[in-house]
């Protein structure tokens, strides 16, 4: 199971990485051009990207479905665009920012979780304030007021300068939402063990803080860690498409998983599939990444 | 940790998201409500009167002390956006739609959640253990904006006239009080949708958290002193798995009362705190997103609280 | 009867409500002196008597006297004298109507008004109680004056009306329906005006339903099925594009396409860099693929493209399209403008569609040589920011629906140098674009009675100006439930709610 778990991986991987090969020879299309008033052969007979419906009144244009073909083959966005050749482009910038921004909330979370759980007292106090205020903070206007200011300028964070365009910004905001998420649990878990035996036993036998940190703490903090990490990835994914809509990270034309399904949300009722694919991606990315973190947290449970 | 400790902490919490915000606000550009208050194509004059009348003229701490006097004291704090519309009872109104909302998809994922973990854990390993993790998993990774649309696709338009789905009624909510028959059946959908997204995450951590405990010596202890397998699972190693649930579940819940629902109300047509916080975003209506931040930043920090009162109480290891 | 929309449209102070949304309702709630003759097709754009007998004709062109009509009362049983209607006209300028100074200011003792609107007295209207008479004096010819009259802003309210906005508190109308009540949150209701008595069947006709139901808070596409269901008869929102299908195949007795005074544009800051250059301005309308926005729009059934700033079906207007689709040439006016290279960001609203032409745009001044950028704001930040001067938008997407079936409106309303305000949220001329010689040429052709001609050459004129690139005309589309039966559209306030009635 855990191999055919990391095959996959391995192969969404890959097939991302190839997505440039695949625009140029498969697809035949720039994913990132409008292609609205396009044709595409299939099968021999030309048929409009964009077509436009003729029943009844004649209301409204439907994209190509799927054509199960190298163009197009599983058709065509509300731009014309092709879905398959933007799947594959919209890989590389999920898997990085989501990749990227799990990593520094498990890392966040994990600081924040132990210290707090550990060191107890007023700094407990102070932290546990600080996770309750992310939590409850309401991240959406913060990323409104964002997008609004970043209309016009970079945005200055003391000596860095990072533009609206840049992925940094939403792997930031991403990796600091869902740090309670995940810092909580920890902390109550830490908080637990250090009323065990061992840590009593382990104190007053005269042992460093670190070196209880290191060996008793610790070894069941990875386990939680590994636990989360799918979880958090797969809501990493899914909220930076929140974050695209509003022109923070992924601009348009640029694709990612998450900016496909809002988008194929417009197609729903017509070409379900601009939506079903990239959320079928999702899906099987994090359901092999919980495979992965489920053999890594046995491995690590089983000290 | 002292309750009085504990009230200081959450107090300051509130105020500091209430700064924040408004903070965030003023920082905007294009956020001042004087031309989207006086209508469109006002005047200058009008532009003027109106920020007079609103006291956006003064300067920024009399306006946020004037604010939350308004939203505290006197409660008759008015919208930014729609003139008229006094915010305080707009959220009081929204509220039970969100409680509504919110426990009964809570009671559902509990439910689902307890099974799948309990399944899992007791056949680590098999097949039904990877079938009801894959099925958690999915339930995270689908993004609950389009899982509310494809139920309504199904069932109010393309299965709608099946004998399956004919009973689903309009979008909205029926308020409880009002016609209880008509408030389950509006509310069965989407608090199956939302429950499909916690469910599975459930599952899984009651399943990790069960493993994890079966291995620790106390519960082989109690296994030697000869507690049939029931009790062990049921009496010691559920109660200390129930610690990394109940963690979550303050968590979820004090986020989903307090509008976290906000994707599904929109999609079924729930005027809650979720719908009336989103819309308020939408149109930068300052009043209406402090009322709302502020009355979901206090189910935040009280469940939160209440989360480490019952864990307090859960978990023996702590005592 | 239940009506649906995704969202309110602000206070139901018809003095103060500049959208086309409540306007529809207060059509049927409120009566000004005068008023559209309320019949579908180009009938509708005649003026008729409303509150008042007769149309004046005044031989001076400055002094308009009305008689009106003996035995109407308002909603709340109050009759209706003619000092009510003196009030009313002072109340635009007391609660600073957002027209006050473009639609009336003609009127004697309107530029003291706009100055100092608490005091207002306007002295040049006079009302005779006994006589029954309302004189209305300009202070200079405005040939559209009675059009203006026509409008929900020059609605007749009682004297007693307070001089401020009320929001959401509804005030007594004359009209056959009244506002029962209004959540901003929740919906509307109207119901029957038990003191209506139908006067003119052309000027105000009586109603069918008895009660209407306006709810807001769903989702576009929740409406459409809704009303597929039969659960609500009509929704003021367009279908988004995925249901466009089925309803033209499968609801095509439900579904009614209209022609609008509209169009869907693109203004440039002339005062902005690269815009400030008119072959720039000239080469983003030669860029754009007018029939492929068309079908981003929903197809030709739904829009008919156009390059330039009158919508068919106004007087003076003749097509004209300087701009034909030619990207080289385009290109070159970039190349010889010396802007290629520079950043230009686009700033449209959060709908699907405005993302789509949105994006597609890109591509557009991608090619032209410009680095582009797109960015979304929600629909009502979007409709301040961009017109206010000092968020430097360079270019933006927009629509703008014609306020009254007239030229003026779209060359004055949107181009006009009135219409510009700098640093202001309230600047409908996005473009900022001002020409004197213009202005006093529009009211050259307004005061000549076959100014027709002069309109289009104005059109033609303002057209090669390019202030903004003029993408198509949308159709207005209006779908209703299979129970609502007597659909009947009019120009100016769209689906004529209370002359259908429900099965």
């Amino acid at each position: 199971m855990t191999r055919l778990a990391a095959l996959v991986l391995l192969l969404i991987a890959a097939a991302c990485t190839l997505a440039p090969q695949y625009a140029a020879r498969v697809a035949g299309t720039d994913p990132f051009r409008s292609n609205i008033g396009g044709t595409v052969i299939v099968d021999g007979r030309t048929q409009d990207v964009l077509a436009e419906n003729t029943e009844g009144l004649g209301l409204g244009v439907t994209p190509i479905g799927p054509t199960w073909r190298g163009a197009y083959l599983l058709g065509a966005d509300s731009q014309g665009r092709d879905v398959a050749a933007r799947l594959l482009y919209g890989g590389r910038t999920s898997l990085l920012v989501a990749g990227a921004a799990t990593v520094l909330c498990l890392m966040l979370a994990a600081m924040l979780g132990v210290v707090s759980g550990f060191v107890g007292g007023l700094t407990d106090t102070v932290l546990a304030g600080i996770l309750d205020l992310l939590w409850a903070f309401p991240v959406y206007l913060l990323a409104i007021s964002l997008s609004i200011v970043l209309i016009s300028q970079d945005l200055q964070l003391g000596p860095l300068r990072i533009a609206g365009d840049s992925l940094a910004l939403p792997i930031l905001i991403l990796g600091v939402v869902y740090v309670p998420y995940v810092a909580r649990p920890l902390r109550a878990e830490v908080v637990a063990l250090r009323g065990t035996e061992f840590i009593e036993a382990a104190t007053a036998l005269g042992g460093p803080p670190l070196h209880i940190l290191r060996h008793h703490i610790l070894p069941h903090v990875w386990p939680i860690l590994a636990g989360f990490a799918p979880v958090v990835a797969a809501m990493a994914l899914l909220t930076e498409a929140a974050l695209s809509v509003l022109s923070i990270g992924v601009q348009a034309p640029a694709a990612s998983w998450g900016t496909l399904i809002a988008d194929g949300q417009a197609q729903l009722y017509t070409r379900p599939m601009v939506a079903i694919a990239p959320g079928l991606a999702v899906v099987l990315t994090v359901l092999a990444l919980n495979v992965l973190a489920e053999a890594l947290r046995a491995r690590l449970d089983r000290r | 940790m002292t309750v009085l400790v504990r009230l200081l902490r959450s107090g300051l919490v509130m105020f500091g998201i209430s700064v924040l915000v408004f903070l965030i606000f003023f920082a905007t550009p294009g956020a001042d409500p004087a031309a989207r208050l006086a209508g469109r194509g006002a005047s200058e004059e009008a532009l003027a009167a109106v920020r007079h009348e609103y006291g956006l003229d003064r300067p920024l701490p009399v306006q946020y002390a004037t604010l939350m006097h308004r939203l505290f004291v006197t409660r008759d704090l008015p919208s930014f956006v729609n003139r008229g519309q006094l915010v305080v009872p707009a959220v009081l109104r929204a509220a039970p739609v969100t409680l509504s909302l919110a426990a009964g998809a809570a009671v559902l994922w509990l439910l689902a959640g307890l099974g799948i973990g309990l399944v899992a854990a007791a056949r680590e390993g098999g097949p039904a253990d990877r079938f009801a993790t894959a099925l958690g998993l999915v339930g995270v990774s689908v993004p609950v904006f389009w899982l509310g649309e494809v139920v309504n696709l199904l069932t109010q338009s393309r299965l709608h006239g099946t004998w399956a789905f004919s009973w689903v009624p309009p979008l909205g909510y029926v308020p409880l009080l009002q016609d209880p028959g008509g408030w389950f059946r509006a509310l069965v959908l989407p608090w199956t949708t939302v429950a499909l997204l916690y469910a599975g995450v459930y599952g899984r951590v009651l399943r990790a958290s069960l493993i994890h405990a079966y291995r620790q010596d106390y519960i082989r202890t109690a296994r030697a002193k000869g507690i049939s397998e029931a009790r062990v699972l049921l009496r010691h190693a559920l109660r200390n798995a129930l610690v990394a649930v109940v963690a979550l579940f303050g968590l979820d819940i004090g986020a989903l009362i307090g509008g976290g629902t906000l994707l599904t109300e929109v999609v079924f047509g729930l005027r809650g705190i979720g719908k009336l916080t989103y819309d308020a975003l939408q149109s930068l209506d300052l009043p209406v997103v402090m009322a709302a931040v502020l009355y979901a930043s206090f189910f935040v920090v009280l469940a939160n609280a209440a989360v480490d009162g019952v864990q307090a109480l859960l978990d023996p290891r702590r005592r | 009867m239940r009506l649906l929309a995704h969202a309110p449209a602000g206070s139901i102070d018809p003095h103060i409500n500049y959208t086309a949304q409540y306007w529809q309702l207060f059509a049927m709630a409120y009566d000004g002196l005068v008023a559209f003759r309320k019949v579908p097709g180009d009938a509708g754009n005649e003026l008729v008597p409303d509150l008042a007998e007769a149309l004046p004709a005044p031989a001076d062109g400055l002094t308009y006297a009305f008689r009106l009509r003996a035995g109407l009362r308002f909603s709340d049983g109050a009759p209706v004298r003619a000092s009510d209607a003196a009030a009313s006209l002072r109340r635009i300028f007391r609660v600073g109507g957002p027209t006050a100074d473009t639609f009336y200011g003609a009127i004697a003792g309107a530029d003291a008004c706009l100055r100092t609107p608490a005091t207002c007295t306007l002295d040049g209207v006079t009302a005779n109680d006994d006589a029954h008479t309302v004189t209305i004096r300009l202070s200079r010819p405005d040939p559209e004056f009675l059009t203006k009259l026509a409008l929900p802003h020059a609605s007749i309210l009682p004297a007693s009306a307070p001089a401020h906005d009320t929001g959401t508190v509804p005030l007594p109308g004359t009209g056959p329906y009244l506002i029962q009540s209004y959540d901003p949150g929740e919906g509307m209701v109207l119901v029957r005006n038990p003191h209506f008595r139908e006067w003119s069947r052309d000027a105000q006709p009586d109603g069918y339903p008895d009660r209407i139901r306006y709810d807001f808070g769903l989702e576009d596409t929740a409406e459409i099925t809704a009303i597929q269901n039969g659960q609500a008869d009509w929704t003021f929102d367009a279908p988004p594009a995925d249901r466009l299908g089925e309803l033209g195949a499968r609801y095509a007795g439900q579904v009614h396409l209209n022609p609008a005074f509209a169009l869907w544009f693109l203004p440039m800051n002339t005062r902005l860099p690269p815009f400030d250059d008119v072959r720039v301005r000239r080469a983003v309308s030669m860029a754009v693929d007018r029939r492929a926005l068309v079908k981003l729009f929903g197809g030709p059934r739904m829009a008919v493209p156009s390059c330039q700033v009158l919508p068919p079906g106004l007087p003076g207007y003749e097509p004209y399209c300087p701009y034909p689709l030619d990207l080289a040439a385009a290109r070159r006016l970039v190349a010889d403008s010396g802007t290629a290279g520079q950043t230009v960001t686009l700033v449209t609203d959060d709908s699907p569609v405005a993302r789509a032409v949105g994006t597609y745009l890109l591509d557009v001044l991608r090619d032209l040589g410009f680095v582009p950028r797109l960015r979304s704001l929600s629909g009502n930040v979007q409709f301040t920011y961009i017109q206010n001067t000092g968020n430097q938008v360079q270019i933006s997407l927009t629509n703008w629906y014609g306020d009254y079936p007239s030229a003026s409106n779209f060359l004055g309303g949107v181009f006009g140098c009135a219409a510009f305000r700098p640093n202001s949220d309230a600047s409908p001329n996005i473009s900022a674009y001002c020409d004197p010689a213009m202005d006093a040429a529009l009211a050259a052709a307004l005061a000549d009675p076959a100014g027709a001609p002069r309109m289009a050459a104005l059109d033609r004129a303002l057209t090669d100006q390019a202030p903004a690139a003029v993408l198509f005309n949308p159709r207005y589309i209006d779908v209703v439930s299979a129970r609502v039966g007597g659909y009947a559209y009019h120009n100016q306030f769209r689906w004529l709610i209370g002359q259908a009635w429900v099965q």
